[in-house]
């Protein structure tokens, strides 16, 4: 671990924040930037003239002051190792009054895994209330590998999460985490802000406040836990395997159960 | 004058936690025969419209296709939520 890492021990995540994230697949951190800085990129934001698509770093200087921020890089730096780097394609999603709620999706095509080689980092600059239009995630569904066309046929799903944030923050996801944008009932536009960040290599060891003493005995409770739809099925099982496997990656071992053999998820 | 009373078709999508009309609803859409109208996702507490399948059925839906069972297995990796049934109500409109 490099001496910047180690310095900026406390806004690692804990091993339990570390399992959570895997369970759930995001994290939600908030910055608490002061009322102005907020205000300010709104006020940036409502004076262009477009929407500058992946320049809106550019645009929006300001920006930048969010994924620097401690809290989030201390974030993204347990989650994508201390080299992550920020990713070239960046959007500013504005969802207008009068919209209607966009299909349950994943981002990308669907070349899945499991691991962590990318996350998106939603920044809210302002309050998001429910009639606001929030993203809506599904917690669990980044183990999942579903093209979206297959998603287009849900609209409700038992344990989905509305993002109702305060202004200011910034929701990191699993890239393959189902997400949608909904309804839009008020007068006021809805801003988000999403960047990329990526992994650069392979995971060596934890770069997160790792306890080794209590770790696995975290890893055990929170591996098991009921996420997403809850319930007892086949797939719950499963997802075990999956959390176990991203578990072992991100500490730097190869956990992964060749084809054909079996892991005693039970014992 | 007053516009002819219309038959039209209610489309209810139910996903169940198994192939079994019986097994928990985990997810739902219900489609209106209403021009404009859609299944929309909503932020707030939302109670799904039926706790199963026979629920429904003993409500009056009648399934118009279910899930098969046939399809691909992979017993390590997981892809969609629940399997899906698809239920009609044919009510009378008066639009």
């Amino acid at each position: 671990m490099s001496d910047a890492l180690a310095l900026d021990r406390e806004n690692l995540l804990s091993d339990a924040q570390v399992l959570e994230f895997i369970a759930q697949g995001y994290h939600l951190v908030e910055p608490q930037f002061p009322p102005e800085f907020n205000a300010s990129i709104c006020a940036q934001i409502d004076a262009l003239e477009s929407n500058p698509g992946n320049e809106i770093l550019a645009r929006v200087p300001m920006l930048q002051e969010v994924y620097d921020h401690p809290r989030v890089s201390g974030a993204l730096a347990s989650l994508l190792g201390e080299d992550f780097q920020m990713d070239g394609h960046r959007a500013l999603h504005v969802n207008a009054p009068g919209s209607r709620s966009q299909t349950w999706h994943q981002d990308g095509t669907n070349v899945r895994h499991h691991q962590v080689w990318c996350v998106l980092a939603m920044y809210y600059p302002h309050d998001v209330p429910a009639a606001l239009g929030p993203t809506i995630i599904m917690p669990g569904t980044h183990f999942r590998n579903a093209p979206t066309d297959q998603l287009a046929t849900y609209a409700n799903i038992k344990g989905q999460v509305p993002l109702t944030v305060n202004a200011g923050t910034v929701a990191i996801t699993h890239y393959d985490l189902w997400h949608a944008a909904t309804r839009n009932k008020t007068a006021h536009k809805r801003y988000m802000l999403k960047f990329l960040f990526d992994r650069v290599s392979a995971p060596r060891a934890p770069t997160w406040n790792h306890q080794p003493e209590t770790a696995t005995a975290t890893a055990r409770t929170q591996i098991r836990k009921m996420v997403g739809i809850e319930g007892y099925s086949s797939d719950y099982y499963k997802e075990w395997e999956l959390r176990q496997e991203m578990w072992d990656w991100l500490r730097g071992e190869d956990g992964t159960v060749p084809p054909g053999e079996f892991r005693n998820m039970l014992s | 004058m007053t516009t002819p009373k219309q038959q039209r078709q209610r489309i209810l999508y139910l996903h169940a936690r198994s192939p079994n009309i019986l097994s928990e609803v985990v997810g739902a859409a219900l489609h209106e025969p209403l021009a404009g109208a859609v299944a929309e996702i909503e932020p707030e507490a939302v109670e799904l419209p039926y706790a199963s399948v026979h629920a429904a059925v003993v409500d009056g839906w009648r399934v118009v296709q279910f899930p098969d069972q046939r399809g691909r297995f992979e017993d390590r990796e997981i892809d969609i939520i629940g399997y899906e049934f698809i239920l009609e109500k044919i009510e009378v409109y008066d639009e």
